[in-house]
């Protein structure tokens, strides 16, 4: 009797749960992640920390801020790298890059970074960056747990003699628009490097750790 | 008739409660299903294909913007004269010797530059009088010739939610310049327009696609006041025109 009863009990446990299972449940949406980083559009030789405005080479003159300097003898590039925890898209985005003033001492670049429904995520400048194109659409590439590079020639560096003797060296003025968590890369007070030689007035501790990316986003998005 | 005892029904009874118990517990732990999808294949989005017309896209459908996009790259930029500004993407600019000759340009003093920049005159950019949800993201770059005022580019980031910006936000930048000359950013016919704002021609690119708070491409809008002899230009980076058109009312005074 005692058996019969153990046996009951079990079969009723393990109904339930099996229908407890079974039974249909209303779907509810989920989200994907993505994350991209932000990567220097010259050299990877940081001439000046983060900073506002001009470097100077006096450095007490120079206020602090989001912008990097990078060395940048020739071509400027729109670098990112991606990853996403979805296998649906090998594409996490879109990076729009325009001209925005190509005069005198303002030679501007942007460039927009949209996720794949066309909301805006972050942006970042180029500065001292002369016009190689009017605009331009890149996809930004992705991979499952995986990073992978974007990387678009946007111009070249620009000449602007005439500015100012403060303007020294071919170099990209970097400044990260919003949507960015920022790298903690040197301040302007460990970095100041008047690039290039002879390298008078330096402030030279730009190590830059063993990766040069400026900051990342990151954001999710509904599945469609 | 036959009795059931007692003891038999209480035990169907307490069985009953058990399988109930367990189902209950079963269904409510278990999470919601899932949105059911295609799993196979890494999907980029469709560069040849453009909108097709008189459509409203589907803005929650990824790459949603693309065709408009595609459609946008396939023009060519304007290059001509609009509302009385020249606009030509292919201009390469002057130097700052050619603007200030003999000199050069030179930058304002440091930790001078926001009292320059802001200080009453004909190139004044003033942030108080911008629209709510801008403020200023740098130091702006300040550029005088001798003692005269001569250039200004000041960014600024716009909050989320901000009227006609992106729901992400946007980027802003104000450029100011003595002198009339081309205007180099590069849009096709179809985007530009013209416009007056506080009296002033002006002509104005429309982002490449706006539906409700997803704007993909930006505004711009340049206008000169042969009064003040300043040629003024604003980029909103993910916005429309309107915002461009409130923001350059707040500029050009």
């Amino acid at each position: 009797m005692r058996v019969t009863i153990a046996r009951a009990i079990g079969i009723a446990v393990l109904m339930g749960a099996i229908a407890g299972l079974a039974v249909p449940k209303e779907s509810k949406a989920v989200n994907y992640s993505v994350y991209i980083e932000l990567w220097p559009g010259g050299s990877s030789d940081l001439t000046c920390g983060w900073h506002s405005g001009i470097c100077y080479d006096d450095d007490s003159q120079v206020s602090s801020g989001a912008a990097l300097d990078w060395a940048a003898s020739a071509t400027i590039s729109f670098y990112v790298k991606s990853s996403t925890d979805s296998g649906l898209f090998s594409v996490s985005g879109t990076g729009y890059l325009t001209s925005q003033t190509q005069t005198s001492c303002s030679h501007t670049m942007y460039a927009s970074v949209y996720d794949n429904t066309a909301t805006w995520r972050a942006g970042v400048w180029y500065y001292h960056t002369d016009d190689s194109l009017s605009s331009y659409n890149q996809d930004i590439n992705t991979q499952q747990y995986n990073l992978v590079s974007t990387s678009k020639a946007i111009s070249t560096t620009a000449n602007e003699s005439g500015c100012g003797s403060s303007w020294t060296g071919y170099h990209v003025h970097q400044m990260s628009d919003c949507g960015w968590t920022l790298a903690n890369y040197p301040d302007h007070s460990t970095c100041n490097k008047d690039y290039p030689e002879p390298f008078t007035n330096d402030v030279s501790d730009c190590w830059v750790s063993n990766s040069y990316h400026m900051g990342y986003a990151n954001w999710s998005v509904p599945y469609p | 008739m036959r009795l059931i005892r007692k003891p038999t029904v209480i035990l169907i009874l307490a069985i009953a409660v058990i399988g109930t118990a367990t189902f209950t517990a079963t269904y409510t732990m278990r999470g919601s299903d899932r949105v059911s999808r295609a799993t196979t294949g890494a999907t980029p989005p469709d560069h040849t294909v453009t909108p097709a017309p008189n459509t409203t896209p589907d803005t929650s459908q990824p790459f949603w913007y693309q065709p408009f996009v595609n459609q946008d790259a396939q023009r060519q930029p304007f290059r001509g004269e609009l509302n009385g500004l020249e606009v030509d993407p292919y201009w390469q600019g002057r130097t700052g010797f050619e603007l200030c000759p003999g000199t050069g340009l030179e930058p304002a003093p440091p930790r001078a530059e926001i009292s320059v920049a802001t200080a009453p005159g004909p190139l004044r950019v003033d942030p108080e009088s911008m629209p709510s949800g801008v403020v200023p993201s740098n130091v702006p770059d300040v550029f005088l010739c001798g003692e005269e005022l001569f250039e200004i580019a000041w960014t600024f980031a716009v909050s989320p939610g901000t009227p006609d910006v992106n729901e992400g936000g946007s980027g802003l930048l104000v450029h100011r310049i003595r002198g009339r000359e081309p205007i180099t950013y590069g849009s096709p016919r179809e985007r530009w327009f013209e416009s007056t704002v506080n009296g002033i021609p002006v002509v104005v690119s429309r982002p490449i696609v706006s539906v409700g708070n997803k704007q993909f491409g930006g505004c711009f809008l340049a206008g000169y006041n042969p009064e003040t002899d300043v040629l003024t230009t604003i980029s909103g980076l993910a916005a429309n025109e309107g915002f461009c058109l409130q923001v350059a009312a707040a500029v050009m005074k």
